[in-house]
């Protein structure tokens, strides 16, 4: 479980959350929602240490660790990982070399590069990606749909028990769309990983089927509900929410 | 592919051909003629070289040079007449004062030039690293860039000094020069997928140097061997 205990997170002098808290259990789906700039990518990074981040209140908890206390390193090892909206290349690094060298560090054994290279394989055909990803370059040359899929190709290389996905639609066309959608729901069935998942596109939650939906104003989440709240926001915007919370919170300080 | 070793001569000449080279003199003149390929990979203690190309007319060179150097004075010149190709990639990692004067002489008309250098400081190394290009009046047709990255994973200080001698209207040169450390998303992104700091600016600069070059996986392969075994 990943506990998220009145969370402030301050970026360039600004605090972007205050007293953001969130529980995610292990195998579920939560769906994060909000405007613009209300912070949903802070607190993704936060999650995994961004020295761009500080953390100036609260906690993070993860497998009964506080996270404050490790390293992105660290972090990534107990089980997190990341897609970001658009994951950056580096050129000159390989997918494949990336890879065995992150596996190894995880299981301080050698990697066996006939036993990698067979299961990275595999899973290029399971993501219909052209075995070649693996000799690429991280990212390097690759349209935003392709980049999308090769962080998938990490993700099931690398197994992570808690996936980060922050608008991982973005860029994405309906049909690539359905395929990363759909591996992402595969691995979930396959390793009962939770997800926290920043996204406003409908098709990817009618995929995903978050379990909560959460609503983030203010620095904070302001409201949390079923999938059905995803629906009303796509109908309605975020404006009635917000609203309602502001007239609560000024009655609750009444 | 041939191999050269250059130990006792002063001149050679490379015609149509492709080869890995060994020079083991401090003054070597190198005459290429036709499409010519050339490798050179390397670590040396101490370098003085001076190296002078000359691209003969109607010539293709494409020359990836890759050296480990602790010390070194080089002065590299390359010499084009009419009708040129020529793209010269040179990365190098220095683990002490390394220096480096390049020059690029466009004599004639219609020629293409790129050089593109990529160095690496590491331990007390620190670069110097001086390009010119110098274009003769009236040629035209001609297009030069000059690329000079340095990756700083030292305290050392770098510099980098890009010249442009443009004598003719009718050429378009560019050039572009960047010091600086490691990119921060760089770490951060590797770090997130579980590799530690030593072994992300392992990756970084061994990717930074490789992708400087323009090669195949056989010559990638001998690099990251001389790599593993610093």
């Amino acid at each position: 479980m990943l506990e998220i205990n009145n969370l402030t997170v301050v970026a360039e002098n600004k605090e972007i959350l205050k007293d953001f808290t969130l529980k995610i259990k292990d195998g579920e789906t939560h769906a994060l929602m909000g405007s613009n700039g209300a912070g949903k990518s802070t607190i993704c990074r936060a999650i995994l240490k961004d020295a761009n981040y500080q953390i100036t209140k609260g906690n993070i908890i993860y497998k009964n660790k506080d996270l404050s206390t490790l390293t992105t390193t660290d972090i990534s090892r107990l089980g997190i990982m990341m897609i970001s909206q658009s994951p950056i290349a580096i050129e000159g690094v390989t997918n494949a070399e990336m890879l065995r060298m992150a596996l190894s560090e995880r299981t301080g054994k050698h990697i066996d590069i006939f036993q990698f290279s067979k299961e990275a394989k595999e899973i290029c055909n399971k993501l219909a990606i052209p075995e070649s990803f693996l000799h690429r370059d991280i990212n390097s040359g690759m349209s935003g749909g392709e980049r999308k899929k090769n962080e998938l190709l990490h993700i099931w290389m690398l197994k992570p028990s808690f996936l980060i996905l922050d608008e991982v639609d973005s860029g994405l066309d309906i049909d690539a769309l359905k395929i990363v959608a759909n591996s992402i729901k595969e691995y979930q069935q396959e390793t009962n990983c939770a997800i926290l998942l920043i996204t406003h596109n409908p098709k990817l939650l009618e995929i995903l089927k978050p379990d909560c939906v959460h609503i983030l104003a203010d620095k904070k989440i302001v409201k949390s509900g079923d999938s059905s709240l995803a629906k009303t926001i796509e109908k309605e915007g975020f404006k009635a929410i917000y609203e309602e919370y502001v007239i609560e919170r000024n009655l609750t300080n009444e | 592919m041939n191999k050269i070793i250059v130990d006792k001569e002063n001149n050679i000449d490379i015609k149509d051909n492709v080869v890995t080279l060994e020079i083991w003199v401090s003054d070597l003149t190198i005459n290429c003629e036709g499409k010519v390929l050339i490798q050179e990979i390397c670590a040396k203690e101490t370098e003085n070289l001076n190296l002078t190309i000359n691209v003969l007319p109607n010539s293709s060179l494409l020359y990836n040079r890759f050296v480990v150097h602790n010390e070194m004075h080089n002065k590299l010149t390359i010499n084009q007449d009419n009708n040129c190709s020529v793209r010269f990639n040179y990365s190098f990692i220095a683990n002490g004062k390394c220096d480096i004067k390049f020059n690029s002489n466009l004599l004639g008309d219609n020629n293409s030039t790129e050089i593109k250098v990529a160095a690496v400081t590491e331990n007390n190394g620190k670069a110097i690293i001086e390009t010119t290009a110098d274009t003769k009046p009236r040629i035209k047709e001609n297009s030069l860039i000059e690329s000079i990255k340095v990756l700083v994973l030292n305290n050392e200080e770098s510099i980098c000094i890009p010249n442009l001698l443009v004598a003719s209207n009718e050429i378009e040169v560019n050039h572009a020069a960047t010091i600086s450390s490691i990119d921060k998303d760089y770490m951060f992104y590797l770090n997130s997928k579980g590799l530690s700091i030593l072994t992300a600016t392992s990756l970084i600069k061994n990717g930074f140097l490789l992708s400087n070059l323009a090669t195949n996986e056989e010559v990638i392969k001998q690099i990251k061997d001389l790599l593993g075994g610093e």
